[in-house]
C-alpha cells in the first residue's frame, strides 16, 4: 500500500554547498526512481541543539514523497552509510495520510 | 481565608486549532523547561490527547537536534 511519507535529513553543515547539493540530489534521484517524489523543502543551515559527531552546524532538508514501505527502509539503509548525514527521521505525512484515510472512509 | 479564583484554562492546541508538530519547534519550546525537560500538563493546561502528542513531537525534535535533551550547562 502506498503511503505519504516525509523524511527529514540533517546533513553535515560544515560541508560546502556543492557537496550538500549533490547529496540532496542523490536522495531526490533515489526517490524519483523508487517512489512518487513530491518535493523537497530546504530549511537551510541551522545551529544544532547539541553536538553530533563533534559538529554544531546542520543543513536540514525535508523530502516529501509517496511510496511503499520498502522504499523507506531502502532509503534509510543508504542514508545510514552516508558519512555526511548526521541524523534522519521518516514519519508519515500526517495531513496527507489523514486526508487519504477520510477519503477512503467516505467511499465505504 | 481568601479563595483564589480559578481561571479557566484552555489547551493551547484546542484554542489555536492546530496540532503539535516536530517541525514547529518554536511552539514546542513553550512546553519544555529551561533545562529542556517536558513540562507536565498541569503547568501548561494542555489536554491529555495533545499532551501525549506534544511529548512524542518533542522527542522527535530532540532526535533531530532541533530541541536539546538537556540545557548546555548540564551537558558540559
Amino acid at each position: 500500500m502506498k503511503r505519504p511519507y516525509e523524511t527529514v535529513v540533517v546533513f553535515d553543515g560544515t560541508q560546502n554547498d556543492d557537496v550538500l547539493a549533490r547529496e540532496q540530489g542523490t536522495i531526490e534521484e533515489f526517490l524519483k526512481k523508487n517512489a512518487q517524489f513530491d518535493k523537497t523543502l530546504v530549511w537551510g543551515k541551522r545551529q544544532l541543539a547539541y553536538e553530533i559527531r563533534r559538529k554544531r552546524l546542520g543543513c536540514y532538508c525535508l523530502f516529501l514523497y509517496t511510496g511503499e514501505g520498502d522504499v523507506v527502509s531502502r532509503l534509510e539503509a543508504s542514508i545510514r552509510l552516508n558519512q555526511n548525514i548526521l541524523r534522519h527521521l521518516t514519519v508519515l505525512h500526517e495531513d496527507k495520510a489523514r486526508a487519504a484515510a477520510n477519503g477512503e472512509g467516505g467511499h465505504q | 481565608m481568601m479563595r483564589r479564583s480559578r481561571q479557566r484554562r484552555v489547551c493551547y492546541f484546542d484554542e489555536n486549532k492546530c496540532e503539535p508538530d516536530y517541525k514547529d519547534f518554536d511552539t514546542l519550546r513553550r512546553f519544555v523547561t529551561d533545562r529542556g525537560k517536558i513540562l507536565p500538563r498541569r503547568a501548561t493546561a494542555t489536554c491529555a490527547r495533545h499532551q501525549r502528542m506534544v511529548a512524542a513531537e518533542i522527542k522527535r525534535a530532540r532526535h533531530l537536534a532541533l530541541l536539546p535533551f538537556a540545557s548546555e550547562t548540564l551537558t558540559r
